[in-house]
């Protein structure tokens, strides 16, 4: 799935893609490729949530208050109280509210429904959606022509035996890593060269 | 590590080259060296998979072809460049903007030269001040190489020593009244102070020179 575009202010089309954690690779790769980077499709990269298009009172077929039709239909709205007519103003607010209301509801729900404790029905909760995620169908995948950097470390596995013995080598061995996770992060040259002018003062 | 970008974006490739230039200059300041190739192909890249003709290309340039610690840019990628340039640039200007990050090696790939003054200075960004330091950096790295009891790990500095060495030749030889040398009289004082570990690049030749004729 593509990250969208609101990726750091605004100057990306969100299409870098780093080689996740779970992102597999094919055959010989595989073995040799242990180091990930994670980047701009991490949830905390994704920016802020993006308003629906059909955001007007009147609309609730698609969006009632900003809150995603998917999120409506999943709850029975006059059991929470809150009134549809509500001005847009409030709609942020009362986003996060609804978020928690909607948890504790479905919860509930489910305690009762199982007579099973508060945490059991979390975990369910957790399950389910896990489950549900799984079980969505996939997109048609197709390739795309893409510019691909693959990076190594020299001498990487020697360097990782070393950090056993010496905790301030792991370190800047991270450090590192972080350093070849941001490729890609933003378009803008200015900051990066600012991060770099930074990092020479280190030498 | 894998990275990619779609390359429809305007200026993606050169937005490509300049991050990995800068991320290998860092990564290179903090002690380490890393080896690559940046290519262009058919790439299925998502959150959790990533495969494709491009990535086997890539893999294959960095493990097979690069040897050294460098990364290897597909010249293809300066068409690419042209193609999806920058809106506020023609396809001519586009190409000059990537072509500063492309230096060609002596066995004719294309590399990004992360060691020369002019690249970690002019077309990095690099302040001209710190850098006898990151070449000190660099020659330290290649002195532990090349004492390496490994003769193919021994060979693989060797390259960098060359290319050290070249660097600091390049300041050594300025004339004396070259703008480096007058405005920056201490950078050169202390590059030309640098050693030039030539023993040592001589005792790894050998070693690499046994270690071949071991292999025949």
């Amino acid at each position: 799935m593509s990250t969208p575009a609101t990726v750091r202010a605004g100057k990306t089309t969100g299409e870098v893609r780093a080689h996740d954690h779970e992102a597999r690779l094919s055959g010989a790769q595989q073995a040799e490729a242990r180091l990930t980077s994670c980047r701009t499709d991490g949830p905390a990269c994704r920016g802020h949530r993006k308003l629906p298009d059909s955001s007007g009172v009147d609309s609730n077929k698609s969006v009632i208050w900003g809150i995603p039709v998917r999120a409506v239909i999943l709850l029975n709205i006059s059991d929470l109280g809150i009134k549809v007519t509500a001005e847009m103003s409030e709609a942020r607010k009362r986003w996060r509210h609804f978020e928690t209301v909607a948890n504790r509801t479905i919860v509930g729900k489910m305690r009762r429904r199982f007579r099973i404790g508060k945490w059991q029905a979390i975990v369910l909760k957790a399950r389910r959606e896990v489950e549900a995620r799984r079980k969505a169908p996939r997109t048609p995948a197709a390739y795309e022509y893409r510019l691909v950097l693959f990076l190594d470390f020299l001498g990487f596995k020697e360097l990782v035996q070393q950090s056993v013995a010496d905790a301030t080598l792991l370190n800047d061995l991270l450090e590192t890593i972080d350093i070849v996770g941001e490729i890609g992060d933003g378009h803008e040259t200015t900051p990066q060269a600012n991060n770099l002018l930074n990092s020479l003062t280190r030498w | 590590m894998v990275v990619s970008y779609r390359i429809s974006e305007p200026s993606a490739v050169f937005f490509l080259l300049n991050n990995i230039a800068l991320a290998v200059i860092k990564i290179t300041g903090r002690g380490f060296l890393v080896r690559g190739a940046v290519t262009i192909g058919q790439l299925y890249h998502t959150e959790k998979y990533v495969v494709g003709p491009a990535l086997n290309e890539a893999y294959r340039l960095d493990s097979r072809v690069a040897k050294s610690p460098r990364i290897l840019i597909d010249p293809d990628v300066l068409e690419v460049a042209r193609r999806f340039r920058s809106d506020i640039h023609t396809a001519s200007e586009e190409a000059a903007y990537v072509e500063p990050f492309l230096t060609v090696d002596d066995d004719g790939l294309f590399f990004f030269d992360y060691i020369s003054f002019d690249d970690v200075t002019a077309v990095c960004g690099g302040e001209e001040q710190l850098f006898p330091n990151y070449l000190k950096m660099i020659g330290e790295m290649v002195e532990r190489g090349l004492t390496h009891s490994d003769a193919q790990v021994q060979n693989k500095y060797l390259w960098l020593h060359q290319k050290y060495v070249a660097t600091r030749s390049s300041i050594a030889e300025l004339e004396a009244d070259n703008v480096i040398r007058v405005e920056f009289p201490d950078v050169y004082e202390k590059i030309v102070a640098l050693p030039d570990y030539r023993e040592q690049a001589t005792a790894a030749m050998e070693a690499v020179a046994r270690f071949e004729a071991t292999k025949l």
